[in-house]
């Protein structure tokens, strides 16, 4: 609350961003009844939301009219959507369809690929994004919040790309109470497991160790949202190396 | 005032929206009747008819694809009470900022089966007592009303209001009767309007009748006439007054062939119809 308060006043956009939203509401769902709320303002370009831990609870709105936006801000701040006010402002960047349709529109540099290789595990990778509905140019271009603090060495605020392939995942969001045997038994089944690690200082999170790359990646996407327990979806990202 | 036509439909946007829907845009065209709407052969998910001035949802042809209907920012004030037959596929129904007023009003909704999401935001019939639960106990299907759940505990609450208050109940049917009633002079008026290309100027009855309505006519005001008027049923010469002064309007702008700008007042020869419709522009401006 007081960081949203902190913020310095953010210029008119055709885009606005919203936050506090019920997290319980399933994406299209939430979509649908944005573009229901805010279609009173005037005609609305897209509505983007995304399930991912860095965008959960927020979207934007992207209007025809920049007056359109500034109505819709003012009209609706607080306005109780699904039973908690909406706190809504304007995007801090032009959104992708109307740099598109004014011709300002500059595609965002790919990452490097060094080697055939490589670039066969990314291809991998990349279809995990996709299931997953994270696009590493939207986290960029909206702001994202912070990434969350890996254990070790201090991480840069600067949202960051997916780390690349590794035969180390690295697991998020586990219930307090998960022990390495419980982990075992589900990472077992997979070909190559080697071995589950995790810290005692930091409830949560665990590392899981295979043969080899294409052994974790195989764990990592068909493990991925796997639910303990009912509200702790796992979150699997490759390790640092 | 603008009709819609075939042609219109056509030249309109069609588009796959944000949601991944087959959307037309019929928005801001200042459209007044919802007609001929098979032109759109059943080819689209979402019709947007927001920013317009449609005063009743009616003459929709029988659409089994369409699923969402936009009507933000109308006049809508009546309901078809057959609208379910045309429509057995729409689920999500928008209507912002209407002239909804009377909790009979949306009784018609009912017959929409597959009806999960309904706004009803700033339309007086909100500020209605015990409007949700009504609302709630009516439309069986209805998941999410005004942009919130529709628990199990509301339901169970509005079963128990309504059945121990047949009484009332009773009472808020009574309308709906006079509303059958009070549809025959308005037919009537429609055949005679056919007969006669140029309408006949009103009665000086009917000017006078409009005329104290349109000069006593402010928000609270309006709300609490209405309200009495919903108890001591005197509910017909409202709606008789309300259709005079909608087709006076009409008249009006045929004759003068100019288009109402809702905004400004309309500069002009000064007479008695000017004079009320500035007064009408300021009353709605009020509004």
């Amino acid at each position: 609350m007081s960081e949203v308060n902190a913020t310095p006043e953010i210029p008119q956009n055709n885009t606005i961003y919203i936050n506090n939203l019920n997290e319980k509401i399933k994406i299209d769902e939430l979509k649908k009844s944005l573009n229901a709320v805010f279609t009173q303002f005037g005609k609305i370009l897209e509505v983007l939301a995304f399930k991912t831990l860095k965008h959960k609870g927020q979207a934007w709105v992207v209007f025809e009219d920049a007056s359109s936006a500034s109505n819709a801000l003012r009209q609706m701040q607080g306005f109780p959507f699904y039973d908690k006010p909406m706190r809504i402002q304007y995007a801090k960047t032009k959104s992708d369809i109307i740099a598109k349709a004014d011709g300002t529109f500059v595609p965002r540099e790919k990452r490097k690929r060094h080697d055939e290789k490589a670039k066969k595990r990314k291809d991998q990778h990349d279809s995990n994004l996709a299931g997953m509905g994270l696009n590493p140019a939207y986290a960029g271009a909206y702001g994202a919040a912070p990434a969350i603090a890996y254990p070790g060495g201090a991480k840069s605020m600067v949202p960051e790309a997916p780390a690349p392939p590794n035969n180390i995942l690295f697991i998020q969001n586990l219930p307090n109470d998960s022990t390495p045997m419980m982990l075992q038994m589900l990472f077992l089944q997979y070909p190559g497991f080697k071995e589950v690690r995790m810290v005692e200082t930091k409830p949560g999170i665990a590392f899981v160790e295979y043969g080899d790359e294409m052994q974790s990646t195989v764990a990592m996407q068909t493990l991925q949202g796997f639910k303990i327990t009912p509200q702790n979806p796992m979150l699997i990202t490759y390790a640092k190396k | 005032m603008v009709r819609l036509t075939a042609d219109l439909i056509w030249k309109s946007p069609h588009f796959f929206n944000t949601i991944k829907e087959r959307e037309l845009d019929l928005r801001g065209n200042k459209i007044a009747v919802i007609e001929n709407l098979g032109a759109t052969e059943d080819q689209f998910d979402t019709i947007d008819l927001s920013d317009n001035e449609i005063v009743k949802l009616e003459n929709v042809p029988y659409l089994n694809r369409l699923g969402t209907m936009l009507i933000n920012n109308n006049r809508i004030t009546r309901i078809n009470p057959n609208i379910g037959e045309f429509l057995p596929n729409l689920h999500t129904l928008v209507l912002t900022n209407n002239r909804i007023v009377n909790l009979v009003e949306i009784d018609p909704l009912a017959s929409l089966p597959k009806l999960h999401f309904l706004s009803l935001l700033d339309n007086n019939i909100t500020k209605k007592p015990n409007y949700r639960l009504y609302v709630i106990n009516n439309l069986k299907s209805l998941r999410v009303l005004d942009f919130k759940k529709v628990k199990n505990k509301e339901r169970l609450e509005a079963k128990n209001l309504f059945a121990s208050k047949e009484v009332i109940e009773e009472i808020q049917r009574t309308p709906a009767k006079t509303f059958s009633t009070g549809e025959t002079p308005n037919v009537s008026e429609a055949i005679e309007e056919q007969q006669t290309p140029k309408v006949v100027a009103p009665t000086p009855e009917q000017i006078i009748a409009i005329k104290a309505a349109i000069v006593n006519s402010q928000t609270l005001e309006e709300v609490a006439r209405l309200e009495k008027a919903l108890k001591s049923g005197q509910l017909p010469a409202d709606l008789i007054s309300l259709s005079d002064n909608i087709m006076l309007d009409n008249v009006d702008e045929k004759h003068e062939d100019m288009i109402h700008d809702d905004r400004s007042q309309a500069d002009g020869k000064s007479n008695d119809t000017q004079e009320q419709r500035n007064t009408d522009s300021a009353s709605m401006e009020q509004d």
